[in-house]
């Protein structure tokens, strides 16, 4: 498989900080955040890590302690400072990165680990949705301190919670019981239930270029495609990664292209619209890797992060030369 | 909050990690969790909310990607795509492997 990567790869080596979660920022160029928690989330702390690209690498622009691991992590779509994690402790917190100390606030409802925050992508709207392994999903305004409503149906686990970004109040979530689900704010309630595979659903993402396809990343190795107007069989399906897939992302800039990452340590780019459709295997991790963003800024640019205690921001070459 | 001198507060760095935890294995941590041994290097925090107010933000709002008009270098695809092609010889073999919990054991792969 080839390693092949259009430029230099910047790293920054995080010493005994086990990544989870890495997120571009929609506001400033190559500043990121990850998301870490210490001894791979199963006891320690966690730490929230601001970084900026410059000429020689990654830098450390601030980090930020919690008491338990953090899980994930999503920007502000109003404040370019703000941010929100989630941690094993069952809580959300907001962070300022214009000050040293934080967080701002906590919001502690959750009875178990909170795995996913993401913050509304739709204008007029500045919703974060989170989703526990309390199977619950929650939904909060950031300016207030308790949640807006609880979604319950789920019957295991919940892994990703992902807001559309074209449908306002629309919200996908992925989940241990082997189920997508659909969900609108307004009604409260589950708008379609997709059992997406037959093992546990670690991530699931919206195509940024049609707003009724989703794709699912799974424990069974598989990235599937799903319409939302007919979900009785995927639209696309895969196959490639030999370990669960941890986390996938559709790129801001290709209506087919999304890329995803593994426990089996690789980072996998696909256009589903090939008959080939693997593009390109990147192989830089030593250990599990769970964080993966692509920049809203540059169409090549790519970041992840692993429990090899590194994050990494690249331009794989699929991405520099699209065929 | 911070415990007072933490490096935090200054923005430069994570707190200093134990050079034992930072070469634990994944293995070697869940060997000593069923053993019931303390873990090398653990750190706890005590940190609490600031309730301080968001600092003002200053840049407007980008439009995503997806947003601006006719930024999409490829039209929406159809779905007639076959994607996975089952007589690809490169990966046409795959099929449902093993839990994520043997991990512990995963190697790269070739």
């Amino acid at each position: 498989m080839s390693a092949a990567r259009g430029g230099a790869v910047r790293t920054l080596r995080v010493p005994g900080r086990h990544g989870y979660a890495a997120e571009f920022s929609p506001y400033l160029p190559g500043r990121l955040a990850c998301a870490t928690a210490q001894h791979y989330g199963i006891a320690g702390c966690g730490t929230l890590l601001i970084l900026d690209q410059n000429e020689s690498g990654l830098r450390l622009f601030r980090s930020f302690d919690w008491n338990d691991g953090l899980f994930d992590v999503t920007w502000s779509e109003n404040n370019e400072h703000i941010l929100v994690t989630c941690s094993g402790d069952g809580s959300l917190q907001l962070w300022d990165t214009a000050r040293a100390t934080g967080p701002l606030q906590v919001y502690k409802e959750h009875t178990q680990e909170v795995y996913s925050v993401d913050w509304s992508q739709t204008r007029c709207e500045q919703l974060v949705v989170s989703g526990s392994w309390d199977q619950t999903i929650k939904l909060w305004d950031p300016t207030v301190g308790k949640s807006l409503c609880t979604f319950r149906g789920h019957e295991s686990v919940i892994y990703s919670t992902i807001w559309s970004p074209h449908i306002p109040g629309c919200f996908a979530s992925a989940s241990g019981d082997q189920t997508l689900r659909i969900w609108d704010v307004k009604t409260t309630g589950v708008r379609t239930v997709v059992p997406a595979h037959q093992a546990e659903i670690l991530s699931c993402d919206w195509c940024k270029y049609n707003e009724n396809l989703l794709v699912t990343g799974a424990v069974d190795c598989s990235l599937r495609g799903w319409d939302l107007r007919n979900v009785r069989q995927p639209v696309f399906e895969l196959l490639g990664h030999t370990y669960a897939i941890r986390r996938v992302k559709f790129s801001p800039f290709h209506a087919s292209v999304l890329a995803s990452c593994s426990y089996d340590f690789t980072v996998r780019f696909w256009n589903f619209s090939k008959p080939d459709p693997l593009l390109e295997t990147v192989e830089h991790h030593t250990e599990f890797t769970c964080g993966l963003d692509l920049s809203l800024q540059s169409p090549t640019q790519v970041a992840d992060c692993a429990w090899d205690e590194t994050i990494k921001i690249y331009d794989p070459l699929c991405l520099t030369m699209p065929a | 909050m911070e415990a007072s001198g933490s490096q935090s507060g200054t923005g430069a760095a994570p707190a200093p990690a134990d050079s034992a935890s930072a070469s634990v294995t994944l293995a070697q941590l869940l060997q000593l969790v069923q053993q019931g041994w303390g873990l090398p290097g653990l750190e706890r925090r005590h940190v609490v909310a600031t309730l301080g107010e968001p600092t003002a933000s200053r840049l407007p709002r980008r439009p995503k990607p997806w947003e601006a008009s006719g930024s999409a270098d490829d039209p929406v695809p159809p779905f007639q795509t076959r994607g996975h092609r089952p007589d690809d010889p490169s990966y046409g073999q795959r099929t449902l492997l093993e839990e994520p919990g043997s991990g512990e054991t995963a190697t790269a792969p070739s």
